[in-house]
């Protein structure tokens, strides 16, 4: 990592804090899925805690100790599952969770069918109450019958965390978050923007990790949103001095797509190849647009969560994103496939000719896994495609 | 016995074809979650596409799905592309229940790589026994709604109530008598093995509805005139002495063709009395309410039978099987799953967790694709299994 960066070694600071800044805040924990709001979790006087990431980045990718696998497999799972999963239940059935959960909520819905196993799964082995959150599918058109399921939805979760939490989510309180994690959002995308620059503003690896923040904006949105203000400036003032994260003049304009991956050296790999990462949309939905704060904050918190693109189908999804890929210049696509990952393995053929086929890029797919397994196969073939298309 | 649907069979792909002349659709379904009635109400030939167990259409599936992925899948799409069954090939239209990941990637793939007309259905997840969110219940009624429009622009028919309840009340009655076949009217003898049973449910899924509930009759009928009961409760009576261990059946989806465990399982000894898998009892269990408003029937039906584990209740698939088990007097459970497939799989340790709650048997995990690669270690797995359950009563 670039440790030249204050803003980001604020941001990593925070994430490595999580337990300090949880026990110190004495409010109970919902560990809760990516792609659920945070705001009614704040709202009810909780914190939220993404243990995908928590867990799997501390302990298997940091500590590099992937030892907590075999108590997910000793759970039921199968040792083929998806890897954030099988980190996030074999470290909490271990009882090595970074952060002391309270309650879960998983979002089951258009995407994976290993995530409500996997959290439903957690949550007994923790004794922890469990709620589901469903998104079902709805046509790209019907609008408002989307909101209004949704709404229901959101209504049945603001009920469950009142009795689990004794404090009434209200409007007023879910505005608040929103208008605090709005702040984050703006910046996030303000960030995110920089990389359309010819320069490289923000490393490969700083980025992705950064985004991945979104989810649970690490407890603690306006600290972390302080953070990424200071690295944005940073960011700014490197693009005006012409000081790149890349060892190339004009290095290759690489998005990354597909299901987050625990091989972070991939990130490095794309950089030393030639390569800079200009866009990702692992976490792109979370702040690729505000929330309204006029109006009912549920209501609008229901089209937010219809609009993610997961909730698609595959050509609609890739679609949805396509925008994304012309706005960030980008000149390649890398999607990954994380070993034991059905939804992104299943999609991927489609997703690359839809890309090929609406912009004309070249697409590679990789697979990776645990962190250090197959690296080397992986190295060599984003090496050789960016070598290709530099 | 069955030697006649066998024939029905045969002459099927014929049949659909000639349909097909006269200007008849077909269209496919996957998923249990597909109200039948909604389609044949609309004139259309509704066609079960649960084939499995070869290896080559579930390789040819690969290519788009990848390999890590349910063979079931890969092989409904692998068919398709393969373009040598007739079943597949005569698809003018999918109605693909939007449940687990697989059945949403087929969606994606007939649409875009083979330009099939592809109507889907969503299903939510969170509808529970205990109808803790009515709105789930309401949001499917709409896409009910919405599948019927599309079925109807797609065949020029309306599909009238009067026509609803017709096919409600056909279906039921098939419902009814694949009940009985496989139920134990007396002391614990069926009419006909549960292998028998299974294949008659299959086959049914891809006859026309009439033809096979006419068949049906002649079969149950001639059931009843024989002495086939008390010949089956004899045959009981003697596995009891030899103690034959019982076995269930529940997990992924036994298709047409996927007889690899089963074999294994009868040439091991071992005798398969019940299951709870969505080509077998469970598909049966349930009727449609031939009420006033038959959409509102559909949707309370599908939406209210037992669930497979992409719907969040747990609770009520223990207790069915629990139900099933008890019932059939079951000394193991084989939890058949199919390779990839994450819904059962990822509900496996929770589910043993609530079947041991509920009653004291061995579970054996299956874990297998739709090749022969793997049938060593399977026969070794059922052998132990089968052994351990008789050393319980030797």
């Amino acid at each position: 990592m670039d440790g030249g960066l204050t803003g980001f070694n604020q941001v990593l600071s925070l994430l490595l804090s999580s337990r300090e800044r949880v026990s110190a805040s004495g409010k109970k924990v919902v560990a809760k899925w990516a792609f659920l709001p945070v705001e009614p979790i704040f709202a009810a006087g909780a914190l939220p805690y993404d243990p995908h990431i928590g867990e799997g980045l501390r302990h298997v990718i940091f500590e590099e100790d992937t030892s907590s696998i075999n108590y997910a497999v000793e759970s039921g799972l199968p040792p083929d599952f998806c890897p954030w999963n099988l980190s996030m239940v074999g470290s909490l059935t271990k009882g090595e969770n970074v952060v002391p959960i309270d309650l879960f909520v998983v979002a089951c819905g258009c995407w994976c069918d290993s995530m409500s196993k996997s959290w439903h799964l957690a949550s007994q082995k923790l004794g922890r109450p469990f709620h589901y959150f469903d998104v079902p599918r709805f046509d790209a058109d019907i609008e408002e019958r989307a909101v209004d399921y949704l709404v229901a939805e959101l209504r049945s979760l603001f009920r469950w965390l009142e009795d689990n939490l004794g404090k009434e989510v209200s409007d007023a309180a879910l505005k608040e978050g929103i208008r605090s994690t709005n702040r984050l959002r703006q910046t996030m995308a303000d960030l995110t923007d920089l990389l359309q620059a010819d320069g490289v503003a923000v490393p490969a690896l700083e980025y992705y990790l950064l985004q991945m923040t979104m989810s649970d904006c690490l407890e603690a949105p306006d600290a972390l949103n302080q953070a990424l203000q200071v690295l944005l400036q940073e960011s700014k003032d490197r693009l005006r001095a012409g000081t790149s994260a890349s060892r190339r003049e004009h290095p290759l304009r690489v998005y990354y797509s597909g299901v987050e991956t625990q091989e972070l050296s991939l990130f490095n790999t794309i950089e030393d190849s030639g390569g800079a990462l200009v866009g990702c949309d692992t976490y792109l939905p979370l702040f690729r647009g505000l929330v309204p704060v006029n109006g009912s904050p549920v209501e609008a918190l229901a089209e937010w969560i219809w609009r993610t693109p997961y909730n698609f189908p595959t050509p609609e999804r890739i679609r949805a994103i396509i925008p994304h890929l012309k706005k960030q210049k980008a000149e390649c696509v890398i999607i990954n496939n994380a070993t034991g990952c059905r939804y992104f393995t299943e999609t991927s053929r489609l997703a690359k000719d839809l890309i090929r086929e609406e912009l004309g890029l070249p697409v590679l797919t990789v697979e990776t896994s645990l962190p250090g397994e197959n690296v080397e196969l992986t190295e060599s073939r984003i090496k050789a495609f960016i070598g290709t298309y530099s | 016995m069955i030697g006649s649907l066998a024939e029905l069979l045969r002459e099927r792909p014929e049949s659909i074809k000639k349909a097909k002349e006269r200007g008849a659709k077909v269209v496919g379904y996957f998923c249990p979650y597909v109200p039948v009635e909604l389609i044949h109400a609309a004139g259309m030939i509704p066609l079960r596409l649960v084939f499995g167990g070869e290896a080559e259409a579930s390789e040819a599936g690969e290519q788009f799905l990848g390999s890590y992925s349910c063979p079931y899948a890969r092989a409904c799409i692998g068919y398709r592309a393969l373009g040598k069954d007739p079943y597949y090939a005569a698809v003018d239209a999918l109605c693909v229940a939007s449940t687990c990941d697989a059945m949403k990637r087929i969606q994606d793939y007939w649409q875009y790589y083979f330009k099939v007309p592809v109507f889907a259905l969503g299903v939510p997840r969170t509808y529970d026994r205990f109808r803790l969110r009515p709105y789930a219940m309401e949001y499917f009624e709409k896409e009910l709604e919405l599948l019927k429009s599309r079925l109807e622009k797609l065949s020029g028919n309306e599909v009238t109530d009067r026509r609803l309840r017709d096919s409600i009340k056909l279906y039921n009655s098939i419902r009814l008598l694949m009940r009985e076949l496989y139920e134990r009217p007396s002391g614990g003898a069926q009419w006909i093995s549960w292998s028998e049973a299974l294949h008659i449910s299959q086959t049914g899924l891809l006859l026309d509805p009439s033809e096979f509930l006419e068949e049906l009759q002649r079969i149950y009928s001639r059931l009843r005139s024989s002495n086939t009961l008390r010949a089956m409760a004899g045959r009981e009576a003697g596995a009891e002495e030899r103690h034959e261990p019982r076995l269930m059946v529940y997990g992924s989806l036994v298709s047409l063709g996927d007889r690899k465990v089963l074999d294994i399982i009868e040439q091991a000894g071992g005798d398969i009395v019940a299951d709870a898998t969505c080509t077998g009892l469970r598909l049966w269990r349930k009727d449609v309410s031939e009420s006033d408003r038959p959409l509102s029937a559909l949707a309370e039906r599908y939406l209210t039978n037992v669930s497979c584990p992409y719907m969040m209740d747990m609770g009520m698939r223990v207790s069915y099987v629990t139900k099933v088990a008890r019932e059939n007097q079951v000394d193991g459970l084989i939890y058949y799953n199919l390779r990839y497939c994450e819904s059962f799989r990822g509900e496996l340790g929770l589910f043993e967790d609530a079947l041991k709650k509920e009653m004291k048997i061995p579970v054996l995990l299956i874990e297998t694709e739709y090749s022969p690669s793997d049938v060593g270690t399977i026969r070794t797995k059922v052998e132990a299994f089968l052994e351990m359950i008789r050393g319980v009563y030797a």
